[in-house]
């Protein structure tokens, strides 16, 4: 059988009608690849019944049934465990916090997106220390990460943990520190090139007078910057929320938050036309992030080949993809060592830049740990067995290996391999730790590491 | 409209992208922007003149300078430590000025070789006495290193990795990788035993990899691809790495420390080919406030046999004219002993480095006791030079770029 | 249970010294007594671990007499197992089984092992391959063994444990040592049993029956009855456990050569326990109930040399000091002094360095050359440490009370000035300590001085800084010190630190015990677990990824078993002969009689 991926049809050649809508038909199939393609990139990967779900809605419907969610209040419990642990200031519960969130919820586009968010306005533990202050930020992304990004990133720079981590909360008036300016230029709105090194100085000024105190952050008025500063040549007396206001509505912050999420969330480099075409959307949504993602995950671009596999997992989605997909429970210390040792620590970014994500996460000793993981994963034999069998049920056969490659990689495995995992489970005859080694081994197919 | 055909991307996703194979995604890459689609994929062949490799051995704690390289001849040296003072004749000479603690009577040799360069008063030009500060500035490379998120070698390995296309720089030891490490594309790791570098498996783990194998040499489309040669270094490395430690005791043991161990792990790694141009270690102890004789002459015994354990054992190896070993502590101590039979905290003090490719001898003379700055040896080589030095000459790097302001290499490579 | 039954029951688990071995098989071991064969002496020789019950049922009567099984069905965790369907399944499943062989509990016990009870685990040849472990039953005779071997099978389908019986079930013959064979029965992969004669036995691995079969006469009587009292009456219940280290270390090669992964402090306190251990050719356990308290103590067979050389009994008693809430107390007799000196031979190289540097450290904020001479062989061995139960002062405003922890130890007798120059270290420790936050950009410390009777205590507060950091645990730590007459002080919190300045100043303290001990007060450790309730339930959510009904059950067991024992008690001494621990685990009185005269009688029909 020829993969799934042959029959995709390609980008369209133009880019507005690449963001249009992707509607089923001849040459545009639906299929169980599509459904997985979608709640992979939208969420985590999905349980059967969640594909089957969006099998049903089509990619519209579908596209915002998973953007529009609603909150999922059974995590409720989870943030209150949260609330109570703070004091103790352990990071690694704050790691499992976020990671059982986005084990357990049935709203996965939140998190993802807030993950998205986390490494766009990187900020990291190892410096803030506060788990109180990292937990905020997080908040923040997701109670209105879906919204427009300006309230976002106003909120966030206000943030104690981001006055705290670049600088922002020792700047006076008298001697202004120029780091937390010169990110939000470069980083996390307009990019480089679209401002001059006067723009930051000056900047640095309009986000003076801000202390970090310990029961929140506090506006001083004396140690604020109170006269006229001219950033990108517009004149005034700035504060924060002007100075956001200001990168925020520049064409420049649009094409760099499209190139972001196009990146992150469809194609490794997009070319520079379809980025334009996706800041207009996001443009003409008043930057509103979850409705434009919503247009992306409907579109004909995101179900065209392009996107297919494109993107290779981040240790978060390869973690909560394997642990959903084959219903593990492993405690909450496990989970975050073994992202600690793939190399992505939540709530401790590298820097200031977040994940730079793609090859970088498969140096060698990453690898072997997503190997070791895996391992882990499918340590219980007593469940490894159960999925086989249920895999080997649903297709009425003996050996559950088919099944599995189905059912984790939508049948997405060149026939060679296929075929040598079925013939070690043949010649194996099914003991307990050869059913482990393989289904360790179908999560360590690169098709498996490949959003 | 724009036309996307029109604006040359046709090649790469619009016309003939039907079944995107590995070497197309990879002709596609090319022309990406993002390092990590640069340079090479599947197993590191260094290219030549890029295989060098270099250890840096930080002494945490600030190491006694003078007590390491003695200047023996120098009356005032033995009036500020009638207990500390290496006798005269104890000191091993070097150039009839300085000599070698006895305790490093291991470094003879490689002395003798014209393999060990020190280059005397090294420091910052206005020291700090704190630990954290002046390890900060040492590992930053900046005198100010307030909000410095990267390091010196973390920005050399962004560098190495866009020019060499692999994962370069890892701490061996516990706990967190050194802020020199520290980088702006890539989290160098720190390795504590080679247990990370190691597969598990239910089965026969090299049954298991030679399965893995077979499925990672299947053609695997577009960014598959791509995975499954990372996946398939990955995994010969773990072989690699499982053989090299299998082979047994090491020619010449290490001492059975920490420092030891690691250092043993380091010659395991490269011994199996790991694709590494930076190793850090450390090795704590030095801040010796009080009891320093028997503490101080312990530590550098340990640093001269681990040192001399490595090179030897490296050399078997054919790696003789690979490594560069770079020993350098936070700042010296004090000139004048205290009453606690320890030193405190100081500035100015020399660093070392070996192999075959330095310009072997005593570079800048023993240290001026005569006028110190502040009680401490002042600084007449700024670390920087020593940085430029090995960036450009060792590494291939330009130093600029990375050091953030020109330095004049010092002529030791 | 009431306490005038004076209770007096002895496990007494005598030892069959080390190494582990096989008595002969010939018959009764002396002429004219037709005692039974020991139980032991049907186990095939090499065991890691051996246990045997000569007489199972006197022991369950002595237990049942405990009423322990009572109160546990009266906490809330066996309610809550009695109600829930697995509860209801084992009583009902219970009820089944007696009815179906017409006995009671006690009954049924000594139908299938009146004549012993033997359990031994030996260690597998390779890494991968399960212990194999060989359990023996001696009961009445070979139909009163099938028929409860049967009925059990019976139950166990009843009981849905479908999955369990409906897994292969095969016949095997195998040679018995009298010549013959017998039929073992083999069900699944990890189940294998044979009955022969009176005797049953059962494993994991049919190799293990296989052995044990081998030593057994063919189907003989394998108890003669007992013709003639023994001499002396074995104790009611008498159970034997023996551990041979010497074959377990074989086993598991760590065992003795691995570095052990401790810090020096607690390489220093624990480490010659645990070496103590490892190290002897064999262990030995024994263990009584007297008045509500168990009592177990463990001995080992040689004296272990490394704990000996930095174990060291004071002289004279120190008398310990006693404050409010006390949750735990531990005294440890260490010669740190000879430690320090000795350290290489007693932790591994790994923390040479480790030492330096505190010698290092220790000697600058001590201002000593050698802070080993100096200070530490200027000390008594005798340190004293204290965990206290938090005042709701000191943790206000924070969901987690951490427990105040002191440590007390003394100056040699005839020692001046050590009181002071501590002091002086401990402001010189504070002071660094705060000047390296201070670097890190923290709140560094204030020293502050209290009074308390004719004690000055000094303790030092995290600063309260502008742009300081979110509140944390740590800022209700507030570390004291002080020195009176002979004792230094040091203390987490300065409530605890001026409850012990207190203690020092009157009289009665208790003398302290001949060795280690260490002291739990497990009603004050539950109430701190009450304390911290909703901190350790979320935490266990996030930590283990529970659910919070399930982290709430779990830690709601914990307290439950607690809540039945009143105080734990753990000696450690070292003699020549061995070392030797001592446990005591008091009951706790049942709470309905607490107010009770205790030798009220127990009302008929309760």
């Amino acid at each position: 059988m020829a993969p799934a991926s042959m029959s995709w049809p390609r980008v369209p050649r133009s880019a507005r009608e690449a963001f249009e809508p992707y509607v089923p038909g001849a040459g545009c199939p639906w299929e169980l690849g599509h459904a997985g393609h979608l709640l992979r990139r939208a969420g985590f990967g999905g349980t059967r019944e969640e594909l089957d779900t969006v099998l049903a809605l089509g990619p519209e419907a579908a596209s915002r049934a998973l953007t529009e969610a609603e909150p999922d209040a059974r995590l409720e419990e989870l943030d209150d465990a949260l609330s109570l642990v703070l004091d103790g200031g352990d990071p690694r519960r704050l790691r499992a916090w976020w990671i059982l969130r986005m084990i357990r919820t049935r709203d996965p586009f939140r998190e993802k997106l807030a993950l998205f968010l986390h490494g766009h306005f990187a900020t990291a533990h190892r410096k803030v220390r506060s788990a109180r202050w990292m937990a905020e930020q997080v908040r923040t992304y997701l109670d209105q990460g879906k919204g427009p990004f300006g309230a976002t990133a106003a909120r966030v720079v206000k943030g104690p943990a981001m006055l705290v981590y670049l600088d922002a909360a020792s700047s006076h008036r008298r001697r202004p520190n120029e780091n937390l300016a010169r990110e939000l230029f470069e980083l996390f709105t307009v990019g480089r090139g679209d401002y001059s090194e006067a723009d930051v100085k000056e900047a640095a000024r309009a986000l003076t007078g801000w202390r970090v105190e310990a029961d929140g952050v506090r506006f001083e008025p004396s140690a604020f910057d109170d006269g006229a500063k001219v950033v990108f040549g517009v004149k005034g007396n700035f504060g924060v929320d002007e100075l956001v206001a200001l990168c925020v509505g520049r064409p420049a912050c649009a094409l760099l938050l499209a190139r972001k999420l196009l990146c992150a969330f469809a194609l490794p480099d997009p070319p520079p036309p379809l980025v334009d075409a996706f800041a207009r959307i996001l443009r003409e949504r008043g930057l509103a992030l979850g409705e434009a993602l919503g247009v992306l995950f409907a579109s004909r671009l995101f179900y065209s080949q392009a996107c297919r596999r494109a993107l290779v997992k981040s240790p978060v989605e390869y973690v909560i993809g394997t642990v959903r997909a084959l219903e593990v429970s492993l405690t909450g210390e496990a989970l975050v060592a073994a992202l600690d040792e793939m190399g992505q620590s939540l709530f401790d970014p590298p820097s200031v830049k977040g994940w730079e994500g793609g090859r970088a996460w498969l140096q060698a000793a990453a690898w072997l740990a997503r190997a070791r993981f895996a391992f882990e994963a499918t340590r219980d034999a007593d469940r490894v067995r159960r999925y086989l069998e249920v895999q080997a049920k649903r297709r009425g056969e003996a050996d559950g290996t088919e099944g599995a490659v189905e059912a984790l990689l939508d049948g997405d495995l060149p026939d060679r391999s296929r075929a040598h995992l079925r013939s070690w489970a043949e010649a194996a005859g099914g003991g307990a730790e050869v059913e482990r080694a393989i289904v360790q081994s179908i999560l360590l197919t690169p098709e498996f590491h490949c959003n | 409209m724009i036309d996307v055909a029109r604006a040359g991307l046709g090649a790469a996703w619009g016309e003939g992208s039907v079944a995107l194979d590995r070497r197309s995604f990879l002709a596609a890459s090319a022309a990406a922007s993002s390092a990590w689609l640069l340079g090479a994929t599947g197993h590191w062949r260094p290219r030549p003149g890029a295989d060098r490799v270099l250890l840096v051995v930080q002494l945490t704690g600030g190491n006694d300078g003078l007590n390491t390289i003695v200047p023996f001849e120098d009356d005032r040296y033995h009036r500020a430590r009638p207990r500390l003072r290496i006798p005269k004749g104890s000191a091993l000479s070097l150039d009839g000025r300085l000599g070698l603690h006895p305790s490093l009577a291991g470094l003879r040799a490689a002395w003798d070789a014209g393999e060990l360069a020190v280059v005397t008063n090294v420091g910052v030009a206005r020291p700090d006495r704190s630990h954290f500060r002046s390890m900060a500035i040492w590992h930053t490379g900046r005198t100010n290193p307030d909000g410095e998120l990267y390091g010196w070698l973390g920005r050399a390995s962004d560098v190495l990795g866009v020019k060499e296309g692999v994962a370069s720089a890892i701490h061996v030891g516990r706990g967190e990788p050194p802020l020199a490490l520290a980088a702006r594309s890539v989290v160098n790791p720190s390795i504590d035993g080679l247990d990370r570098m190691r597969m598990r498996s239910p089965v026969d783990p090299r049954e298991h990899l030679r399965r893995l194998r077979e499925i990672y040499l299947d053609d695997h489309a577009g960014t598959a691809g791509v995975v499954a040669s990372e996946a398939e270094a990955a995994l010969a490395l773990a072989s690699r790495i499982d053989a090299s430690a299998a082979k047994g005791a090491p020619r010449v043991a290490y001492p059975a420390t920490a420092f030891g161990r690691q250092l043993r792990d380091v010659e395991t790694l490269l011994g199996a080919g790991a694709p590494l141009r930076i190793v850090y270690v450390e090795l704590d102890g030095f801040d010796t406030h009080a009891a320093q004789p028997e503490i101080h002459a312990a530590l550098l015994r340990e640093l001269a046999d681990g040192l001399t354990a490595f090179r030897a054992n490296a050399d078997d190896l054919g790696w003789r004219d690979r490594l560069l070993l770079f020993v350098f502590s936070e700042f010296g101590r004090r000139v004048r002993e205290n009453a606690s039979g320890g030193t405190d905290h100081g500035a100015a003090a020399p660093v070392l480095l070996l192999g075959t490719a330095v310009k072997a001898g005593v570079h800048g003379g023993p240290p001026d006791l005569e006028n110190l700055d502040d009680g401490d040896v002042s600084m007449r080589v700024d670390f920087r030079r020593i940085y430029a030095a090995i960036l450009e000459s060792w590494l291939g790097l330009e130093a600029t770029p990375i050091l953030g302001e020109q330095y004049e290499p010092f002529p030791v490579l | 249970m009431v306490l005038d039954l004076s209770i007096r029951i002895v496990l007494h688990l005598t030892f069959a010294f080390a190494p582990i071995q096989r008595q002969s098989l010939d018959g009764s071991r002396e002429a004219g007594r037709a005692e039974p064969r020991p139980i032991a002496s049907f186990v095939p020789e090499g065991a890691v671990l051996l246990a045997e019950v000569e007489r199972p049922a006197a022991l369950w009567k002595d237990v049942a007499a405990l009423g322990l099984s009572e109160r546990i069905a009266q906490t809330p965790t066996g309610r809550a197992y009695l109600a829930s369907p697995n509860g209801v399944r084992a009583a009902a499943g219970l009820t089944i089984l007696r009815a179906a062989v017409g006995r009671d509990a006690l009954g049924l016990l000594t139908d299938t092992a009146e004549g012993g009870a033997a359990l031994a685990v030996y260690a597998p040849s390779s890494r991968d391959e399960p212990p194999a472990v060989l359990l023996l039953l001696r009961g009445r005779d070979v139909e009163t063994l099938t028929k409860v071997r049967d009925a059990a099978a019976e139950l166990a389908g009843l009981m849905s444990m479908g999955e369990w019986i409906s897994q292969d079930v095969t016949t095997l013959p195998l040679p018995l040592g009298g010549g013959g064979s017998t039929s073992a029965v083999k069900i699944g992969d990890a189940f294998v049993h044979a009955i022969v004669g009176n005797l049953l036995l059962a494993s994991n691995r049919v190799p293990a029956l296989s052995r044990a079969l081998g030593l057994l006469p063919d189907g003989a009587d394998l108890s003669a009855p007992r013709t003639a009292p023994r001499a002396p009456e074995p104790p009611a219940g008498a159970v034997r456990i023996s551990v041979d280290v010497d074959r377990l270390a074989v086993a598991v090669p760590d065992l003795r050569q691995g570095e052990y992964d401790m810090e020096p402090i607690a390489g220093l306190l624990f480490g010659g326990m645990r070496q103590a251990l490892v190290d002897s050719p064999w262990i030995s356990l024994t263990a009584e109930v007297v008045d509500s308290c168990l009592r177990i103590a463990l001995r080992t067979a040689a004296a272990p040399t490394r704990a000996a050389r930095t174990y060291r009994p004071p002289a004279v008693k120190v008398p310990l000091v006693n404050v409010p809430h006390l949750m735990a107390s531990l005294v440890l007799h260490r010669d740190v002094a000879a430690f320090f000196e000795d350290h290489e031979g007693v932790v591994p190289p790994e923390f040479d360095v480790d030492f330096k540097k505190f010698n290092s450290v220790a000697g600058a904020v001590f201002g000593v050359r050698r802070i080993d001479q100096d200070v530490l062989a200027r000390l008594e061995p005798t340190i004293q440490i204290v965990v206290t139960r938090p005042g709701a002062e000191d943790t206000r405003g924070s969901t987690v009370k951490l427990p105040a922890v002191g440590i007390v130890v003394r100056a040699r007798d005839g020692v001046t000035g050590l009181g002071e120059s501590c002091h002086r270290a401990f402001q010189a420790a504070v002071i660094l300590a705060s000047a390296d936050r201070a670097q890190k950009g923290e709140a560094p410390f204030l020293l502050s001085e209290a009074i308390q009777g004719d004690v000055k205590i000094t303790y030092a507060t995290e600063a309260n800084p502008e742009g300081g950091r979110a509140p944390r645990v740590a800022s209700a730590v507030v570390p004291s010190f002080f020195a009176t007459r002979n004792a230094i002080v040091l203390a987490s919190t300065l409530e605890l630190a001026r409850q012990l300045a207190g203690a020092f100043s009157t009289t009665g303290s208790n003398d302290g015990p001949p060795g280690d001990e260490l002291v739990i007060h497990v009603p004050e450790a539950r109430a701190a677990l009450e304390d911290n309730r909703a901190f350790l339930v979320a935490d266990a959510m996030l930590k283990e990824g529970k659910t919070r009904e399930r982290a709430a059950r779990d830690l709601r067991f914990v307290e439950d078993a607690l809540s039945l024992f009143r105080e734990a008690r753990v000696g450690f001494t070292i003699e020549p002969a061995g070392a030797r621990f001592d446990a005591r685990l008091h009951l706790e009185a049942p709470a309905e009689t607490t107010s009770q005269p205790a030798s009220r009688p127990r009302t008929a029909g309760r």
